[in-house]
């Protein structure tokens, strides 16, 4: 057996020199409902094991034009967030339901996108919410939109180096709100089959001012709906253009069959999960 | 293989003991410090016959690795009550025929404690929420679930 190396840093700088001076040789742990079950289960044995839980990136707050939530926020601490309730509700919705209490008091935010799964929860809500991730390293910074993050299954743009230090959302406004729905073989702890995210900006007339859409489970990496968005924008929010923008979607996506659900089925449940997720971020004024 | 330190408090108890970077909390509690209430169950956090107590929070103790736990508090089963004075909690499982086999019981009562801990007094759906994470395959959730809302109400 090899010897695993194991630091707990207590500050971000003394992460960044050991990710600096070890790079991909050191396994960043988060929450470890990934990492650590891959251990268990002999699918990945690290050389090395930074943990990241003693660098106070647990927190969610405003600072007027952004939600900043830190990389290691607990899925528990963001489904109950007021903050993130009123202001970002899908990822509210998404983290707040995700697997089961035992791993929501243990999985990350920060964790959940690295870890890059097509059919991620909050990383669908916050596709959906054009979120942008904070990438730090002893170099210094880079933001980049959550949806230009991911390469492919288990793959992203983040450096050996760098740290996911910081999610960023754009809070909703008057007149916009958002939704998370997802379709599972069962209510709870189970992975998506499908699942959906839209955000959706209406103005004083009803139409639609901003929108944007993410569908997972159904592509390489979540997906954002462009073109469905841009069919939306300028339009009033009838029924007739969500069942539209659901349709575009259905051609839009990728899926395969898997273990949880064939590529057939996936196509035909992607409008319904669209429109609805639509409909209820289209109704929720006020800045929901 | 190189040995880490790790104390903590276990059970009310300050504990020191050493383990390899790789263990996860399961392994250590019960192969090192003869905890073996939390049972070894999936490994992957789907079955939560491993729950635990940590810092006042249900955690599957097999997905914790188990140097993270350094400065830490764990409380299990064996931590909740004795022979004579049981938690009110393994009172009404035992009353209310809550366990059959036994082998989820552990998880299903940490996982309870968490959330009467948080909510004394849970709705039958807070109840299903609290314990969606622990899989009792003799499917006796319908007593179980009557047990823990008994327990609500007795600890009022």
């Amino acid at each position: 057996m090899k010897d695993v190396k194991y630091f707990a840093p207590a500050t971000l700088q003394e992460a960044l020199q050991l990710l600096e001076e070890y790079g991909a040789e050191l396994s960043v742990l988060a929450g470890g409902t990934d990492l650590v079950r891959d251990m268990n289960l002999e699918f990945k044995v690290p050389h090395g094991i930074m943990w990241i839980g003693r660098l106070g990136l647990e927190y969610i707050k405003d600072d007027g034009d952004l939600i900043r939530i830190g990389g290691a926020t607990r899925m528990q601490t963001a489904g109950s967030s007021p903050l993130l309730k009123e202001k970002a509700t899908a990822v509210a919705m998404a983290a707040g339901k995700m697997a089961s209490p035992p791993v929501r008091s243990l999985a990350t935010l920060g964790g959940n996108l690295v870890t890059a799964s097509p059919a991620a929860d909050p990383g669908c809500a916050l596709v959906g919410l054009r979120a942008e991730v904070v990438l730090t390293s002893v170099k210094g910074q880079r933001v980049v939109p959550l949806a230009d993050f991911y390469t492919g299954p288990k793959s992203t743009v983040i450096r050996p180096d760098e740290l996911l230090t910081e999610i960023l959302v754009k809070p909703t406004q008057e007149g916009e709100g958002s939704s998370y729905m997802k379709i599972g073989r069962r209510q709870a702890l189970t992975l998506a089959v499908l699942n959906a995210t839209s955000r959706v900006k209406l103005d004083s007339q009803g139409k639609v001012e901003s929108v944007s859409i993410s569908v997972g489970a159904a592509a390489p990496t979540l997906l954002r709906i462009k073109s469905a968005e841009a069919m939306l924008v300028g339009q009033a929010l009838t029924e007739e253009a969500i069942q539209e923008a659901g349709a575009i979607a259905a051609r839009e996506i990728k899926p395969i069959d898997d273990v949880h659900g064939t590529a057939w089925y996936k196509r035909k449940v992607a409008p319904v999960l669209v429109a609805r997720t639509l409909r209820e971020a289209g109704k929720l004024n006020g800045g929901g | 293989m190189n040995n880490y330190p790790i104390s903590f408090k276990l059970n009310g108890q300050a504990v020191s003991v050493e383990a390899p970077a790789t263990i996860n909390l399961l392994t250590l509690l019960r192969d090192y410090l003869n905890i073996t209430s939390p049972k070894f169950g999936c490994e992957q956090g789907n079955c939560g016959a491993c729950t635990v107590i940590l810092d006042g929070e249900a955690v599957n103790s097999c997905l914790v690795l188990a140097l993270t736990i350094e400065g830490r508090e764990v409380t299990t089963v064996e931590g909740l009550g004795t022979m004579e004075n049981p938690h009110p909690l393994q009172v009404a499982f035992t009353e209310h025929y809550g366990a059959q086999c036994g082998f989820c019981t552990p998880g299903m009562i940490m996982s309870s404690k968490a959330l009467l801990d948080k909510n004394p007094n849970p709705t039958r759906e807070e109840v299903v929420d609290g314990i969606v994470g622990n899989v009792c395959r003799c499917t006796g959730f319908t007593k179980i679930i009557e047990s823990i809302l008994a327990a609500a109400e007795s600890m009022q």
